[in-house]
């Protein structure tokens, strides 16, 4: 059995003269929770409409579970669990009616169906709502059938795009917690989110995309420490002026220097050596009322691989 | 048997879901049921039009022509004195006022002139008309029943038909046609386009089934649906004796109903690839099915209409399962049944490989 779930090769997509994605290489692991992030337009969906087969690459190769896509996607189909981010749900027909479709599309065997059936709407707390139409479901409960409907047919590899978007705080923490436990069966799971917390909490590495092109690709914690090892939040009065800002990015083992709201935040490299430098650098030119050193945060990490500016 | 599985739990799908979405029931119903109460009132209407009769006189062959006119299939008579019958035509509650004098028995006898009047509200040319020949008509078969009838002439009525057939009857075909364009093409429409407007066309893409299973699923759920109301609607037709087809006519009027319902769910699935909405599916599916109809006959006999709807209506498909359906039903013919159902099998076949194509190409470009 091969130990790579998903390997992209070279993969290009193009759309006319627009190029979404442009010579994407990345290997999902057996077993791992893995992670594609991506401002909007990245080409994230383009990446994941490839390896579920609903498109094909302009060029390079994508195999699933050792299967190339192009060849044989019924195939890889059948492998996959797929949880879109629309849930694609039938809102006119009961939760049960929805995951007896999915049994006869997949051909899942009749025998043990109703069991099945029965043990997943258990684990996705809606045995008592098995026979209401899915129309009269919160998003919440419309999030988890559509969990458990990826899982009815006893997928491979399961996709789950955006699982926490549009759900209550709750429903979120109860579908990562059925996330990690399919981790820990041994499953492997893609997910791509705009969540940077639900990335750091569920997955095991991250690639992140920008403009069709692999930028980043790490575990979380890999990924903030190449960021650096620690952020310094100073506060100062009165608020620090430009020419201590240029002065702090010049010293060595710094990464970054920004000044907003009357503060100034530093990135640095190499621990308390380059932290005292800061803060003497500091405390030379004004008054420094707070300081709080803490972890970079995915999130700063992704803005600066990516950047600040709006996407559509 | 993964393949025949999955066309059947797709099509299964979407009559579940037709017969959940009032929406989708009002659209595909509401416009054959407006059409045969258009129907059931204009037959009420013009059939017979209502009259006053004043009865001046109390002899015998007075009263033998109020029986005729009470008889009679153009007139509905209510005896009134002549203010009230002058009332009553005021009021426009009857079309025209007849008044057999006190003396027409005298003058009946006597071989004087015809003294019956008639006072008509003439508001238009189309019932005037029929109250102009209707009277005449009936004094015609007052005087044929005389012994000394002095109306040599007469008419000798042959039918071309077996029996005569009411109007409500005769028009219901086209409304039955109607409604299998309508089913078949809007409801094939929405249940392609509610797919790709609610996104679920992704669960069908991502099961491990080929196109051709989900689009002979989806044509396959529309066609049956647009089969079981027209079984529905066709044993209530039966029941109640308004068509019923005589012993084997049965086979050729279902064949004819299950081709023009394949073709319309061809149509229908081609629209809703093609729109990928609710609103302009509706919108297109009901103008479509509604041009149909009136092509093919649907408010008066083709063959009646001026030359060019005439040419229009031999290039309307429903034309010819209009007219299979009305040999079928109403006279126990096969005739034209060869060509009728010929042209419907190329437009089941034509509708099929629209449906097919179309919905190909839109699945391969999501």
């Amino acid at each position: 059995m091969t130990v790579t779930a998903i390997e992209l090769i070279g993969v290009t997509k193009r759309f006319g003269s627009f190029t979404a994605i442009d010579n994407l290489s990345v290997r999902v692991e057996r077993g791992e929770v893995f992670g594609l992030l991506g401002p909007n337009g990245s080409g994230k969906t383009t990446t994941i409409n490839m390896i579920s087969g609903l498109s094909r690459p302009t060029a390079g190769r994508v195999t699933v579970l050792g299967v190339d896509m192009v060849a044989d996607p019924q195939r890889i189909r059948r492998s996959l669990g797929t949880v879109p981010q629309e849930n694609a749900l039938y809102e006119e027909l009961t939760a049960e009616a929805n995951l007896r479709f999915h049994a006869d599309l997949f051909d899942v065997p009749r025998k043990g169906l109703q069991e099945r059936i029965t043990s997943l709407l258990e684990l996705a707390q809606l045995e008592e709502r098995r026979k209401s139409r899915v129309s009269t479901f919160s998003g919440g409960m419309k999030r988890r059938l559509a969990l458990v409907r990826a899982l009815l047919h006893d997928p491979e590899l399961l996709y789950f795009d955006e699982p926490g978007l549009g759900v209550d705080v709750q429903s979120r923490r109860a579908l990562w917690d059925r996330i990690l436990e399919l981790k820990e069966r041994g499953s492997t799971v893609l997910i791509t989110t705009n969540y940077l917390e639900e990335a750091n909490v569920l997955c095991d590495r991250l690639a992140i995309i920008d403009r069709g092109r692999l930028v980043a690709l790490d575990s979380p914690s890999n990924l903030r420490r190449s960021f650096g090892d620690t952020v310094l939040d100073i506060r100062t009065q009165p608020a620090p002026t430009e020419d201590l800002v240029r002065e702090v990015r010049a010293l060595q083992g710094v990464v970054s220097a920004i000044a907003s709201n009357g503060s100034i935040q530093v990135t640095v490299e190499g621990g308390g050596d380059v932290t005292g430098k800061v803060v003497t650098a500091v405390v030379a030119s004004t008054s420094l009322e707070e300081i709080q050193s803490r972890e970079p945060s995915l999130d700063e990490v992704f803005l600066s691989l990516t950047g600040k500016e709006l996407r559509e | 048997m993964g393949s025949l599985r999955a066309v059947l739990a797709i099509a299964a799908k979407d009559i579940v879901t037709w017969a959940r979405t009032p929406s989708a029931i009002a659209v595909s119903l509401l416009p054959p049921i407006a059409f045969l109460l258009i129907i059931f009132i204009v037959a009420g209407a013009t059939g017979r039009n209502p009259v006053a009769v004043v009865v001046e006189g109390n002899g015998p062959q007075a009263q033998r022509l109020v029986s005729i006119l009470n008889d009679s299939d153009a007139f509905r008579v209510q005896a009134a004195a002549p203010d009230e019958a002058a009332h009553l035509l005021d009021t426009l509650q009857v079309a025209a006022v007849i008044t057999i004098p006190a003396s027409f028995d005298d003058d009946y006898r006597m071989h004087r002139p015809d003294p019956v009047r008639i006072r008509i509200n003439n508001l238009n040319l189309d019932f005037t008309n029929d109250l102009r020949r209707s009277l005449p008509a009936a004094i015609t078969r007052f005087y044929a029943g005389q012994p000394d009838n002095p109306v040599m002439v007469g008419v000798a009525e042959s039918d071309l038909r077996p029996h005569d057939v009411d109007l409500v009857q005769f028009e219901l075909v086209p409304v039955l046609v109607l409604l299998l364009t309508l089913m078949g093409i809007v409801n094939g429409g929405l249940a392609t386009a509610r797919e790709f407007e609610d996104l679920t066309i992704k669960a069908l893409l991502l099961a491990p089934v080929g196109r051709g299973v989900l689009i002979a699923g989806k044509i396959l759920g529309c066609w049956v649906m647009t089969m079981l109301v027209a079984m529905v609607v066709l044993i209530l037709a039966a029941v109640s004796g308004f068509l019923q087809p005589a012993g084997w006519y049965w086979l050729p009027a279902l064949a004819v109903i299950g081709l023009i319902a394949l073709a319309a769910a061809g149509v229908g699935a081609a629209l809703g690839g093609t729109f990928r909405r609710f609103a302009p599916v509706s919108a297109v599916g009901i103008n479509v099915a509604i041009y149909l109809f009136f092509l093919s006959g649907g408010i008066s006999v083709a063959a009646f209409l001026p030359d060019w709807i005439q040419a229009l209506a031999h290039f309307t498909p429903t034309f010819y399962g209009v007219d299979a359906l009305e040999a079928a039903i109403f006279y126990q013919s096969t005739e034209n049944l060869g060509r009728d159902v010929a042209v419907l099998v190329l437009t089941a076949a034509g509708g099929l490989a629209l449906g097919i194509v179309s919905l190909r190409r839109r699945l391969d470009a999501f």
